[in-house]
């Protein structure tokens, strides 16, 4: 875990780095944030994959997307935690937000912490790109905000015609 | 012709151009200076569906738009709705679509083919008022676009409101669908996407790799002709979705999975005998930019007020061409000269070709400074080329010509088990014109060059199969694999929709396919 966000961390350093060549001002980082989703495995209308928490970006309607975030306080170094966050989710548009939790994942002896959502995707959703929105605030009043591109296909898989 | 005076006079201006050529050669190593190439009008091409707008910026507060149906092919008649949006205001409904050009190096001593150029657009699909309660309801018909998936926004004061999407599906159509051997068949596709794992079909006849086909300049739609071979029944066309030429044969788990494959059937009727040869043209369409190969603005003197013409620019070796130039130095000797370059790409480090420079005529300039002369273009490499026209050892002015690739011959019967040659001329050196791509009854089997044996092809076959009619394909192929494997996928395959959507249109290339049939007898 120390090992990832010391990643985290250098993969910041350099996005702050290389900020400056293409933007006049550069913001200053509170929060660090990593975001990535993966397929859950409880689909409601999409046939379950042959694997699931698969990172990908790319969903049909009714597939479950889990959102997985890490993070830290930028001055401090802390990980994000339900210690020293005050709210944290993700907002999609047309859908009320998604409140985010923190737990433990994995085999039981390797369990990591993390922050995760679940969301089905609705068999109606627009198609195409979506902006999902990952907001945290902090006890200490920073914001984190991080803004993860997917995009939606339809649910079936045709035959090849 | 004087030959002392020329071979003199064309030592120095072919010093002079040799010595240019090092500098450009070099440079041009050093340095590729891509060129987004502004796409030719091909006829046929769907306009860009709506007038170009800024998409605008995200609201914080997007609402989603309801799209029925959101998964069908272009010309559906499509409603498209939204809720609880700022009450009684204009909506402009934005058509996220792509433009997609060329990328080339245009150089005086090639043309390299670097891939393509990916621009998102938004258009005005549409335009609506939401009523008192922010909803609105639009209706219009798919767009001839780009297939694959389209986001659509609502833009309200520029700002987008709320989204949607639709997936323009790929429709594959043949015609005929029954025929002898060599029928020409057209396919039509509609619905090719714009970025790189939608922009290529693969295709497959009786599971033989036939090439590949774009329509990067066309807007997602395309024509192009495969032949009917093999035995009396039936056969399989399959138009495969594809990223770099090959069928990806499992498309469908990839994150595009509607650009899966096709199939057709073709029924053989009979074999009535080898069809002529032929051959199939590109659409006729007017280059986008000027830059040719060999010719160099800056080696003309630079005081010469002389100008060209030539009554045809384009045609096969030993055309007959009429020069007319005026604002030469009256009643002094004028030489005609050819521009072409001598090498070869093979185990090429460094300068791996240069300049040549070939006497065309001799002639003498009239009183009032003008010329008329006929010239025989040289059997030589095809592709562009430039007559120049010199005095005094320099050159007054040049002109551009277009070299085509000819037939020679080919045998007409074949015994089975027997190597045969198919022999052309004026075939280029650029990566858009030195090379030809063969199929066999449809099955792609290599590549032929003409560059190191100066536009002079021997294709070296051999005659297999059951004793009847084969069909022999010689399509246009852009000679380049290179390293960065998103942009420039289209190479060294047969590019079987050459004849509307191929990067060298847009700098006046004109390359047929070549459509030849042997017979094989035991």
């Amino acid at each position: 875990m120390k090992r990832l966000f010391l990643l985290l961390g250098a993969l910041a350093v350099f996005g702050a780095l290389a900020a400056p060549a293409f933007a006049q001002v550069p913001e200053k980082l509170n929060v660090f944030l990593y975001v990535d989703t993966v397929n859950g495995s409880r689909p409601v209308g999409a046939k379950p994959r042959p694997i699931g928490c698969t990172q990908t970006n790319v969903f049909q309607r009714g597939e479950q997307v889990v959102f997985r975030i890490w993070g830290s306080e930028a001055d401090t170094g802390d990980v994000l935690s339900t210690e020293n966050v005050k709210y944290a989710y993700v907002s999609r548009p047309g859908q009320p937000n998604l409140k985010l939790n923190w737990g433990a994942h994995g085999a039981s002896t390797n369990r990591v912490w993390f922050w995760t959502a679940a969301w089905v995707i609705p068999a109606d959703y627009p198609l195409g790109s979506v902006n999902a929105r990952i907001v945290f605030k902090t006890e200490a009043n920073k914001f984190g905000r991080y803004d993860y591109q997917m995009t939606i296909n339809p649910t079936a898989a045709r035959k090849r015609r | 012709m004087n030959r002392k005076i020329r071979t003199a006079r064309g030592r120095r201006v072919v010093t002079l151009v040799v010595a240019a050529a090092t500098v450009v050669v070099l440079q041009s190593v050093a340095a590729a200076d891509p060129t987004v190439v502004p796409s030719p009008v091909v006829p046929g091409t769907p306009p860009i569906p709506g007038a170009i707008t800024d998409p605008g910026k995200a609201s914080e507060t997007m609402k989603t738009l309801k799209t029925t149906p959101d998964v069908a092919v272009s010309g559906t008649n499509v409603t498209l709705s939204g809720a609880a949006l700022p009450a009684n205001k204009d909506v402009t409904l934005v058509w996220m679509t792509a433009s997609v050009r060329y990328i080339l190096d245009p150089k005086p001593d090639s043309v390299d083919y670097l891939g393509r150029k990916v621009d998102k657009i938004g258009v005005v699909l549409a335009t609506a008022k939401t009523n008192a309660s922010g909803a609105f309801t639009a209706a219009f018909k798919a767009p001839k676009d780009f297939g694959g998936i389209h986001d659509i926004f609502a833009v309200v004061d520029g700002v987008q409101v709320a989204k949607g999407g639709f997936l323009v599906e790929r429709t594959v159509t043949i015609s005929p669908k029954r025929g002898p051997v060599g029928t020409p068949i057209k396919v039509t596709v509609v619905g090719m996407g714009s970025p790189t794992y939608e922009s290529v079909g693969a295709v497959l006849y009786d599971n033989h790799y036939a090439g590949a086909v774009s329509a990067n300049t066309t807007r997602g739609v395309t024509t192009f002709k495969i032949r009917a071979a093999g035995s009396v029944g039936r056969h399989w066309i399959e138009y495969a979705g594809s990223s770099h030429t090959v069928p990806y044969l499992n498309m469908e788990q990839s994150p595009v999975p509607w650009t899966d494959g096709h199939r057709r059937m073709f029924t053989v009727t009979k074999d009535a005998g080898s069809p002529a040869t032929y051959l199939e043209q590109a659409v006729s369409v007017r280059p986008t930019i000027s830059a040719r190969t060999t010719v160099i603005d800056a080696d003309v003197a630079k005081d010469s007020t002389a100008r060209v013409a030539i009554d045809s620019d384009k045609g096969a070796i030993l055309s007959k061409v009429n020069v007319s130039a005026t604002g030469l130095t009256p009643s002094a000797p004028v030489d005609l000269l050819w521009t072409s370059v001598v090498g070869n790409r093979v185990n090429c480090t460094g300068q791996c070709w240069k300049f040549t420079s070939q006497p065309l005529g001799r002639a003498t300039a009239a009183a009032d400074g003008s010329l008329r002369a006929p010239v025989t273009i040289p059997d030589g490499l095809g592709g562009w080329h430039a007559i120049q026209v010199v005095q005094a050892g320099e050159i007054m002015a040049q002109v551009p010509y277009f070299v085509k690739r000819s037939f020679v011959r080919a045998p007409k019967v074949v015994k089975a088990g027997q190597p045969f040659i198919v022999e052309l001329k004026g075939v280029g050196w650029t990566q858009l014109d030195n090379t030809l791509a063969v199929t066999y009854d449809n099955s792609y089997i290599g590549y032929a060059c003409g560059f190191n044996s100066n536009g002079y092809v021997r294709v070296q076959l051999f005659a297999t199969g059951e004793p009847g009619t084969h069909l022999i394909d010689l399509y246009p192929l852009l000679y380049t694999q290179q390293p960065a494997y998103p942009y420039s996928q289209l190479g060294m395959v047969p590019l079987l929709g050459f004849a509307r959507d191929a990067p060298g249109l847009a700098a006046g290339y004109d390359i047929p396919a070549i459509r030849l049939a042997i017979k094989v007898v035991k």
